[in-house]
């Protein structure tokens, strides 16, 4: 499984932040884009990141 | 049905701890109603895992105590005869009281802080300002908190992190949690696809569907049956949010709910666009990217299960037909709406169009779900389809499996029409009920045959030539169609490559020629997704066919990966004939690369499709290899009842599946302890397949040979067929038959690394196992504990796998071959009479290699025998044969 693979399984919020945050938009214009606090963003970013690692781990 | 455990949230957990001993008071825990807000702080402060568990004080916002000041506190107050009058000292009273109850833990959870009263949501500020407690508090989203809370995060005072709901592969966990059992995927698909990852509604929904028998037991797996459950708390649920809608609101939401994620265009003029507003503040509707266009959606798909089911029928039909004349002033009747616009004429009791309907009819069919399509078609025939609504009925009735109706309809066709372009279609979809539903290649073939003959030479005639190709080889017959016809043929268009490639490249891969085969589907991938509508068969064989070829070769990482894509997608889809196929081909590479456990699940998935789309050839192909891959579990019984049953399935006019049958039966002698017969049937294929002209197949049963004690001359053979092939598992086999052959470690450990680069796990631990006890005979003691501690890390991978290299690999190093032929036997409980007649010795001779094999290996009896040889063997003592 690759990171785009992995992207796939994650919850469309989690994915959708990582994306936008790799297409250089800021918190607060991620936040509004996903519908959650800006304040939320960077833990998103964090658990996101995170999980992503954990498939990609857990991939055989 | 609840879980004890916490499923797919390990990274909230550390997030909050961390947060929990950050320099900030605490963490709000903000998400949808059901995410699982509350479940997470129960964790935090529960588990005996916590750091504190049990030690927490609970307070929680409620409707009917967010209008009593403190309301949330009120059973940590002291109950005093005259409680103070002014909110100040009532607050320090409250302070006072919580940093008393806290003071173990000085842990406060603030569950529901949106429902707080103002007081209590400014002592919860209060508290984190001056950090005089740690805090956990939830909050749902979309709901209006007290400014004093939501200030909790925008100040900085707390964390803050937004609770999302359990991804696919988490839910899919929570689920066989819940049910305590594996549960098939197409069931966590439409699981998944309901709740969307929602804890709640997915604890609710299984209660629901387990209670109405929906979601049952299938022998050991969870299998979905019929539709979902219309009743139980999740519904109750769901209906006390839905009515607190004003009746404009709720009729704009039922709008959405019928139109089910249709193009916001299209809802422009039925949907008020305040009235959208207030649904989407609401959280009850939301604007999202779908496919490259802007569509309109219930925020969760229960929703409209429940606004749907309380729908008058006279509401609904009003609605249908809204949204149908809508598609079509919008032009989007047969662009991607297709599907829903002509659903919605149909609900609404308008005939229409039967063009359109056919058009949706062949949608249907190619999204894999007859039923609509049958539905589609018979409408297309009521009003006036003619002749290609009933082909598409017909078909749509074959794929369900109905081929008696469907021969029927496809005879009375071919009988009464003329035309070239009629009769050739008839042919090709009758033709392909036969060997799909039927297994009836031959006859498949006979029939496409005929009715070419009586064609006017031309593209119909080839293309009939091309089917007539497959049908005869899968028949197992020689195909009339020369290379030099499949030339001519293959440079008549895009159709003509497309159907050249289904038909030539599975030809490629069983005699060998897996990267012409590739190429061919490389070349044919493009041309396939775009005429996926008009040749839905030929497309899903052509990327079946992948799989078949990456298997062949033994590329089983390259294959496993492949498949696990293609069937996330399939069932994602809720494509049943697709699922079905991925999962079985799944489960082979599974099978081969030795994770058995999970190739057993699969291809039983697999084998429980089929099954219910009256699929003979891939009931049997499933069966053959569930039955080698319950053979390499140690699983006897159930190895000899899946091949009993595989061999009764088996088509009588497909002998596609031959090898595989054959060498199941092979792995079902070996797990009966039969060796010299699982050899001697082995020998047997590798001659047919030989001959055949079938390389890869004839290398995999020769490779058994060896595998099973005889490698004596296998190596050459092995070469000599890698030689006429470019599967590159087979010169790794003729190494590793080498390396048992001449007892050379060099050429096993050079076999061993080069089947764990192609991801053929079991093999490869066999090899590394083999060169452990060849060095450790060579007296190279720190040589054979690497390659044994390789053997170890490899087989740690194959979930359980048996063969006789590695149930020996420990006592089996010391035997002579017949005298571990003869352990096996007697470990498996067949007496010494019986041993003696199989081995062709005497009864003495299997005595004295028995007296020989205990001595060496320090066991009294058979029960140690075979607990030391890991056979599964389970006779009682007093069952056991004498020595």
């Amino acid at each position: 499984m690759d990171r785009a693979d992995a992207l796939q399984l994650l919850p469309d919020t989690y994915a959708a932040a990582l994306r936008l945050r790799d297409a250089g938009l800021e918190p607060a214009e991620i936040g509004q884009q996903l519908g959650i606090a800006p304040e939320a963003v960077a833990s998103a970013l964090v658990l996101a990141e995170a999980k992503l690692q954990r498939l990609l781990a857990e991939s055989p | 049905m609840d879980s004890v455990t916490l499923v797919g949230r390990a990274e909230e957990l550390r997030f909050v701890e961390r947060a929990l001993r950050g320099t900030r008071a605490g963490v709000v825990v903000m998400g949808a109603g059901g995410v699982g807000k509350t479940r997470l702080a129960r964790e935090l402060t529960e588990s005996p895992a916590s750091a504190r568990p049990g030690t927490s004080v609970w307070v929680s916002g409620t409707r009917s105590a967010g209008g009593v000041p403190f309301g949330a506190f009120a059973h940590l107050l002291p109950a005093l005869d005259a409680p103070p009058r002014d909110r100040l000292a009532m607050g320090m009273l409250a302070r006072r009281a919580v940093l008393q109850a806290a003071s173990d833990a000085g842990l406060l959870v603030v569950d529901d802080a949106h429902l707080l009263d103002d007081a209590s949501a400014v002592l919860v500020q209060q508290l984190a300002m001056t950090h005089a407690l740690r805090l956990v508090v939830t909050v749902r989203s979309g709901e209006r908190a007290p400014d004093a809370i939501v200030a909790l995060w925008k100040d900085g005072w707390l964390e803050c992190v937004d609770l999302q709901p359990l991804d696919r592969v988490a839910l899919g966990e929570l689920v066989a949690e819940l049910v305590n059992g594996r549960v098939d995927p197409l069931a966590v698909a439409r699981i998944w696809e309901q709740t969307r990852g929602n804890a709640l509604f997915c604890h609710e929904l299984l209660r629901a569907s387990v209670a109405a028998g929906r979601l049952a037991l299938d022998g050991d797996v969870w299998r979905w049956r019929g539709g979902l459950p219309a009743t139980g708390r999740i519904w109750d649920l769901i209906d006390a949010r839905l009515s607190e809608l004003d009746p404009e609101d709720r009729a704009a939401l039922e709008v959405v709910a019928v139109a089910d994620r249709a193009d916001t265009l299209l809802l422009d003029g039925l949907v008020d666009r305040s009235a959208r507003s207030r649904l989407a503040r609401r959280g009850l509707v939301e604007e999202r990217a779908e496919n490259g266009r802007s569509v309109l959606a219930l925020s969760h798909p229960l929703f409209g299960e429940v606004l749907r089911s309380q729908m008058l029928d006279a509401r609904r039909i009003q609605v249908c037909g809204r949204l149908a004349d809508a598609a079509d002033a919008h032009g989007m009747a047969t662009g991607p709406e297709l599907l829903r616009a002509a659903g919605w004429r149909l609900e609404c009791g308008d005939g229409g169009d039967p063009e359109l309907l056919l058009a949706a009819a062949r949608r249907a069919l190619a999204g894999f779900d007859p039923q609509l399509a049958e539905r589609f078609a018979r409408a297309a025939l009521a009003t006036g389809g003619g002749f290609q609504a009933e082909l598409e009925l017909a078909t749509a009735l074959g794929a369900q499996g109905e081929v008696q109706a469907a021969g029927e309809l496809f005879t009375r066709l071919e009988r009464d029409t003329g035309l070239d372009a009629q009769r050739s279609a008839v042919a090709a979809q009758w033709s392909e009920m036969m060997f799909l539903n039927g297994g009836r290649a031959a006859d498949a073939a006979d029939l496409v045959s005929r009715v070419a003959s009586e064609l006017v030479p031309g593209r119909l005639q080839d293309e009939l030539a091309v089917l007539e190709g497959v049908w005869r080889w899968l028949s197992g017959g020689t195909t009339r169609v020369s290379e030099t016809e499949w030339r001519r043929i293959a440079g008549r268009g895009e159709r003509m490559d497309l159907l050249v490639a289904f038909a030539v490249a599975p030809m490629r891969v069983q005699s060998g020629q897996i990267g012409e085969a590739l190429a061919l589907l490389d070349g044919a991938a493009q041309a396939g997704a775009n005429r996926r509508e008009a040749l839905p068969t030929v497309e899903l064989t052509l990327r079946s066919t992948r799989a078949y070829a990456l298997w062949s070769a033994g590329r089983l990482n390259d294959d496993v990966t492949y498949c696990e894509r293609e069937l996330a997608a399939a069932t994602a889809a809720g494509e049943l004939e697709p699922t079905a196929m991925f999962a079985f081909c799944l489960g082979g590479a599974l099978t081969d690369a030795g994770r058995i456990d999970a190739a057993i699940g699969s291809l039983r998935d697999g084998l429980a499709v089929f099954e219910r789309l009256a699929m003979p050839m891939y009931v049997s192909w499933s069966l053959a290899f569930l039955a080698r891959a319950l053979a390499l579990s140690g699983d006897r019984g159930g190895a000899r009842k899946a091949l009993e049953r595989a061999q009764h399935a088996r088509p009588a006019q497909v002998q596609l599946i031959d090898p595989e049958l054959g060498i199941a039966r092979v792995w079902v002698l070996v797990a009966e302890g039969d060796m010299e017969g699982a050899r001697t049937s082995a020998l047997g294929l590798a001659d047919r397949h030989a001959e055949a002209g079938w390389p890869i197949e004839a290398a995999r049963a020769l490779h058994a040979v060896a595998r099973l004690g005889r490698p004596e001359g296998i190596a050459d053979r092995l070469s000599e067929l890698a030689t006429t092939t470019d599967a590159p598992i087979l010169p790794l086999c003729a190494t590793h038959a080498r390396g048992l052959a001449d007892d050379d470690a060099s050429s096993l450990r050079a076999a061993g690394e080069g089947f764990a680069a192609l991801g053929c796990w079991l093999l490869a631990a066999e090899a590394f196992t083999a060169a452990a006890v060849t060095l450790r005979a060579g007296g190279r003691a720190a040589s054979a504990r690497a390659a044994g501690a390789r053997a170890a890390a490899l087989l740690a991978r194959c979930e359980g796998a048996r063969t006789p290299t590695l149930t020996g690999v420990e006592a089996g190093a010391s035997l002579t071959r017949r005298e571990r032929d003869v352990a096996l036997l007697a470990a498996h409980g067949t007496p010494n009479r019986e041993i003696a007649q199989r081995l062709m010795v005497s009864v003495r001779t299997v005595e004295s290699h028995l007296a020989q094999t205990y001595r060496k290996l320090g066991v009294s009896d058979r029960r140690e025998l075979a607990d030391l040889l890991a056979t599964g063997a389970t006779r009682a003592p007093d069952q056991a044969a004498p020595a």
